[in-house]
């Protein structure tokens, strides 16, 4: 099995996907902060608008593994050729569980 | 609803606390407490359970890679088997009614149980696997045994990921973890999805737990070091003989 020793410079690829994973989070408990305060500002008026961003924090955590997959395969894909197909693998096997779940 | 939210907020609080003092994904504590305590189905409890995986996943993860402590080949290689594994069992598991689920889960918090209970000497599971001879071949099937766990009972796989990475591996403990808890991310998102897709996932609820998960990680984190870890390993073993009991109690009832 390969090893990061074996393959330099990788550290690009991996400050990448840190990064991605990182905003897609960060994204993720900004939305749930919105929700928090529609939620406490028009509770009364509009209860819906405090779920629909609930929904959009949740699926940005769901998806942020997924944005950063992307980010490695892309990074990976000029001097990391294996690594680039095994990350585009992972996130075809997801699709298709996903399209099959439907 | 706002008391269930709040139940859920603190679920999630004694997940996350428990998750980062001990090194476990927060689902063994997350998926009991959801179905036995906050009413929720066992299916609507897995896939939160994943999203709550998912979310400390991330906010570790990605500090983990940019400080270059995930060894990324040996990641990826082995998630596309989990990622495989929670595919198959997250399909699976819609199919599959309630009971017999609670009384697997059942089995596997004891299992968990008896391999956290301090003890002078290695645990089973460390001293099998440090004799393997047939490293990648091991690797790759418990990634698999790791994903069907994830996608079908809603826990990380971390349990399983840690000790192989770092016994049939060779990756130093703390290179392990960081690798598993980038790898358990990705694991769950996979079994997530398909629970989100079939609608199994209410995303109030998911918020008010995986904020609750977050929540309870930070300060367990920063001032865990002070507890005795063998009082801790010895009451979060109680803790999960005491929840196996209760999910099987829940398995008989619904029989």
């Amino acid at each position: 099995m390969a090893s990061a020793n074996s393959e330099p410079g990788l550290e690009a690829v991996e400050r990448r996907a840190g990064t991605l994973l990182g905003l897609m989070a960060g994204a993720a408990v900004a939305c749930v902060g919105a929700g928090l305060i529609v939620h406490g500002v028009v509770s009364t008026s509009d209860a819906a608008w405090p779920e629909r961003l609930f929904g959009l924090a949740t699926t940005l955590v769901v998806l942020a593994p997924l944005v950063s997959l992307v980010g490695t395969a892309l990074g990976a894909l000029r001097g990391h050729r294996r690594l680039a197909l095994l990350a585009a693998a992972t996130l075809g096997v997801t699709l298709v569980g996903m399209a099959l779940a439907r | 609803m706002n008391q269930q939210l709040l139940s859920l907020f603190v679920i999630g609080l004694a997940a996350g606390g428990f998750g980062a003092l001990l090194g476990v994904g927060g689902g063994l504590i997350i998926v009991p407490a959801l179905s036995l305590l906050a009413g929720l189905s066992l299916h609507a409890a897995i896939g939160t359970s994943l999203v709550c995986i998912c979310a400390s996943s991330a906010a570790s993860a990605s500090v983990y890679l940019r400080r270059g402590r995930v060894e990324l080949p040996t990641a990826m290689e082995l998630q596309l088997f989990s990622v495989t594994g929670a595919v198959i069992a997250g399909l699976t598991a819609g199919f599959i009614p309630s009971t017999p689920l609670y009384f697997v889960f059942a089995i596997l918090l004891a299992a968990v149980a008896a391999q956290m209970w301090p003890a002078s000497s290695a645990g089973w599971l460390e001293r099998r696997l440090a004799l393997v001879s047939a490293r990648d071949t091991v690797a790759r099937g418990a990634s698999v045994g790791a994903g069907l766990l994830s996608g079908l009972l809603g826990v990380g796989g971390g349990i399983l990921n840690t000790p192989v990475l770092h016994l049939v591996l060779g990756l130093r403990f703390e290179r392990a973890a960081a690798t598993s808890s980038y790898m358990i991310g990705m694991t769950a998102a996979a079994g997530a999805l398909v629970y989100l897709v079939r609608g199994d996932i209410r995303p109030g609820l998911v918020t008010a737990a995986m904020v609750g998960t977050l929540v309870g990680a930070v300060p367990a984190a920063m001032g865990g070091h002070r507890l005795s870890a063998r009082w801790l390993r010895m009451a979060f073993a109680a803790l999960l003989v005491f929840v196996a009991f209760q999910m099987i109690r829940r398995g008989i009832s619904e029989l």
